[in-house]
């Protein structure tokens, strides 16, 4: 299994829309994949039409085992399932930091649920906590969306600096470029700031485009309701990207 | 990749109803609607080809491949889950071999179930499905109803129309799906044992999973064992007459391997039975059965080259590589000449006689039941003619040692197989497990020599090569070179494996192997 978290310290910079669009291409690609919202706003969970239980919480998650996979739901889509979210997710940081090995929990609690998967997609929320440091330990790759302003160019500088401290494989990091406005001047200028310098920076972008902002009314990812738009096209680009990053061939 | 989950997994669990022509979509929607909050509908027509090998390998597997108008998928048929599919370009023929297809999931799982075996058009239909996703208040599709009407293709294989529905659970809606069985079970719907798909197979006339090459048939152990023989012999014409039309049209290179497998088993037979099957007709018999082995050598040979093409040009360094490909192109040349002469030998007459000989011809020989070995249960001579075997087996190889010569291996090789195949004729005599046991350890000396004498005979047929190049032009000096490295190559693995000679030998001949014989032997003779 190859686990992928799509993760931002910042939050609304179109992280959840890539997650689900890719998750979806790669279920269309053949593998089997398993999306785990991890945002206690759930929504990747509202995308795909589903709820936790009514007893599944955070308190649930961490305990893991058959708590984790009696939760998860399959999609509308073949081999696509989800983990979905729930608002107790919160708490997640605090119930972490009272247990034993904190840091370590997510991948722990994945563990099981790898044999039957080929991708696991993490949506995570934004902020750094300590459920973003186990997505870290967690995650084989690490993709970040950044959208071309001064203020996403700073939180990702923030989180290089994090990592690079922590130690991190700098070669498990990527960035994507994310609700890119070519008609803006600053837009263009800064897919070349300095603070990306060394760091990997794919070369396909997910522009700004009101339908992958309509995906909140049909509640449907845009890669399979409308393929051939220009936002899904980006996105099957970005996927092609990334699986070449990851050595996977985009047969 | 990870795990394959199961038709035991709750959450992917599918029921096939079989459906009275009178059930329409709209009957169907009005009785599920009943106990849903809402339902949408698809529907999707259009003509799909089922694929699989010769010898139902995806079908044995649990697979099976569907071809449609957006390309190939492969279907679990227990869950009804695509487990891979691929977007054939419209511009490309069908492909018959995983390496023709692009490096993909769908690739790969080909290559794992069908190794060389061709994928081939078994069925093909015009096939409307109506699916109705039933939705909860959220209106997600937490089930799945596909009504499929199968009807056969104008001028394709002929089959009685048919109309199913497929019941679908989705992972983690169980409560909804349970509503969805009750709905169709208290309607009248029986379920079916197997996926529409296989039905629709089989309502063609074809027998998902029907060809097996084992040579064990389920005889009673009283039977007499000139009777046996004879059944066994009959069963082995059958093999190689279900060969016949896959090696003349060149499905793949596997229907001559089966074909070859069944012929010295059947030359291998006569041998061991030679007692009971003594009559003048067993030996004239057994010397057609060897032309027609020697007949189809040459084809074999040339195939195991060019399926192997890789695994040489993985020995040479890069850069000599291309220098290899006239040997190859030659081997192509030879290949075509081969089947076209065993495409005529097998469409003579002679060839069929030599069959029907087989099905038959013993039956008639007066003198085949007279003698006490005939009369003998098949049981008893079973063990009998197993120790004697496994005798010869253990005298070779303790004959054996690091200098014998290619030869004496390769003797010692075929007594391995003679004793492999009187092992394979009675399995049905003995316990299972001991068998696999007393099998799988001979089957670990066998692979071990056979790797052997393949590198002695590559060796022999490079040198051979060499030598018929016609002049040392620049052209052939690469290719000379290249081949010369090769044989190189070879000879070095050769006696790689050689040094291990010894530890083989005695692992088999161990005490503790002699002993799991011994008790196969001693055991009580099980019925079929």
């Amino acid at each position: 299994v190859t686990i992928l978290a799509y993760y931002s310290i910042k939050g609304g910079v179109g992280k959840t829309a890539a997650c689900v669009n890719l998750a979806y291409l790669a279920a269309a690609d053949g593998a089997r994949v398993l999306l785990c919202d991890l945002d206690p706003q759930g929504s990747a969970s509202y995308y795909f039409r589903v709820a936790a239980g009514a007893k599944h919480d955070s308190r649930h998650l961490l305990k893991g085992g058959k708590r984790i996979a009696r939760n998860i739901k399959g999609s509308d889509f073949e081999r696509l399932d989800l983990l979905p979210a729930d608002i107790s997710y919160r708490q997640l940081d605090i119930l972490l930091s009272d247990m034993k090995r904190s840091r370590k929990r997510l991948r722990e609690l994945l563990a099981p649920l790898e044999r039957f998967y080929d991708y696991i997609f993490l949506d995570c929320p934004p902020n750094i906590t300590l459920i973003s440091e186990n997505v870290f330990r967690a995650a084989d790759f690490i993709w970040v969306p950044l959208i071309p302003t001064v203020l996403s160019l700073h939180s990702f500088e923030t989180l290089t600096q994090f990592l690079s401290e922590n130690g991190l494989d700098r070669r498990r990091l990527a960035a994507f470029f994310s609700m890119v406005e070519t008609r803006k001047r600053m837009h263009r200028q800064l897919t070349h700031a300095p603070a990306l310098q060394g760091w990997r920076v794919l070369g396909a972008a997910v522009p700004y485009l009101s339908e992958i902002e309509q995906m909140g009314l049909y509640r449907q990812p845009l890669t399979h309701r409308r393929p051939a738009s220009k936002a899904a096209k980006a996105y099957q680009a970005l996927w092609r990207e990334m699986k070449t990053v990851m050595g996977v061939d985009a047969g | 990749m990870g795990d394959q989950r199961t038709a035991d997994d709750p959450d992917l669990r599918v029921a096939f109803y079989s459906l009275p022509p009178a059930v329409t979509a709209s009957r169907l929607c009005s009785r599920l609607r009943r106990r849903f909050d809402g339902l949408s509908q698809e529907r999707h027509s259009g003509q799909i080809t089922l694929f699989d090998s010769f010898d139902w390998r995806l079908f044995k597997r649990g697979w099976l491949a569907i071809g449609e108008s957006g390309g190939y998928r492969l279907l679990d048929i227990h869950t009804d889950q695509t487990l891979a599919s691929w977007a054939a370009p419209k511009t490309k023929g069908q492909p018959r071999f995983w390496w023709e297809l692009p490096e993909s999931i769908f690739q790969q799982r080909l290559r794992h179930c069908l190794g060389v075996r061709a994928l081939l058009p078994r069925l093909r239909a015009i096939r409307t499905v109506i699916t109705l996703n039933l939705l909860n208040p959220e209106r997600k599709t937490v089930a799945r109803v596909h009504l499929d009407t199968l009807q056969p293709v104008p001028g394709g294989e002929g089959f009685e129309p048919l109309q199913q529905c497929r019941l679908c659970a989705i992972r983690g809606y169980d409560g909804e799906r349970r509503q969805a069985e009750l709905a169709l079970s208290e309607w009248g719907l029986t379920a079916l044992p197997e996926h529409g798909l296989i039905n629709a197979l089989r309502r063609a006339g074809l027998q998902p999973g029907g060809y097996s090459t084992s040579p064990s048939l389920p005889l009673p152990p009283e039977m007499p064992t000139a009777h046996a023989g004879r059944r066994i012999l009959s069963h082995l014409a059958g093999i190689m007459a279900q060969n016949v039309d896959g090696i003349v049209s060149d499905l793949d290179s596997e229907c001559l391997h089966d074909f070859r497998v069944a012929l010295r088993r059947a030359r291998s037979l006569l041998t061991l039975l030679e007692d009971a099957l003594a009559c003048s007709d067993g030996d004239a018999l057994k010397s057609a059965l060897r032309d027609l082995g020697q007949a189809t050598n040459a084809l074999r040979d040339v195939d195991v080259y060019l399926l192997h093409r890789a695994d040489y040009e993985a020995l040479l360094p890069g850069a000599m590589r291309p220098a290899i490909a006239p040997l190859f192109a030659g081997l192509r040349r030879q290949r075509r000449h081969e089947l076209r002469a065993i495409g005529q030998l097998l469409c003579s007459e002679g060839f069929r006689a030599t069959l029907r000989w087989m099905e038959n011809a013993l039956d008639a020989c007066p003198t085949a039941a007279q003698t006490p070995a005939a009369t003998d249960p098949v049981g008893v001579t079973a063990r009998r003619v197993i120790a004697r075997r496994l005798r010869r087996v253990l005298k070779r190889a303790g004959l054996s040692d690091a200098d014998s010569t290619d030869e004496t291996l390769h003797r010692l090789r075929i007594e391995c197989k003679k004793l492999r195949y009187a092992l394979e004729f009675f399995a049905a005599f003995f316990e299972p497990v001991q068998m696999a046991q007393v099998v799988g350890q001979l089957k670990e000396l066998q692979d071990y020599l056979g790797r052997i004498n393949d590198l002695a005979v590559q060796q022999r047929f490079l040198d051979g090569f060499l030598k018929a190049i016609p002049d040392r032009q620049a052209g052939d000096l690469a290719l000379t070179a290249a081949v010369g490295a090769l044989i190189g190559c070879l000879h070095l693995n050769q006696r790689q494996e050689r040094a291990r000679l010894g530890e083989m030998l005695g692992r088999f001949s161990a005490k503790s192997s002699r002993r799991r014989f011994r008790r196969l032997l001693a055991s009580p003779e099980t019925m079929p």
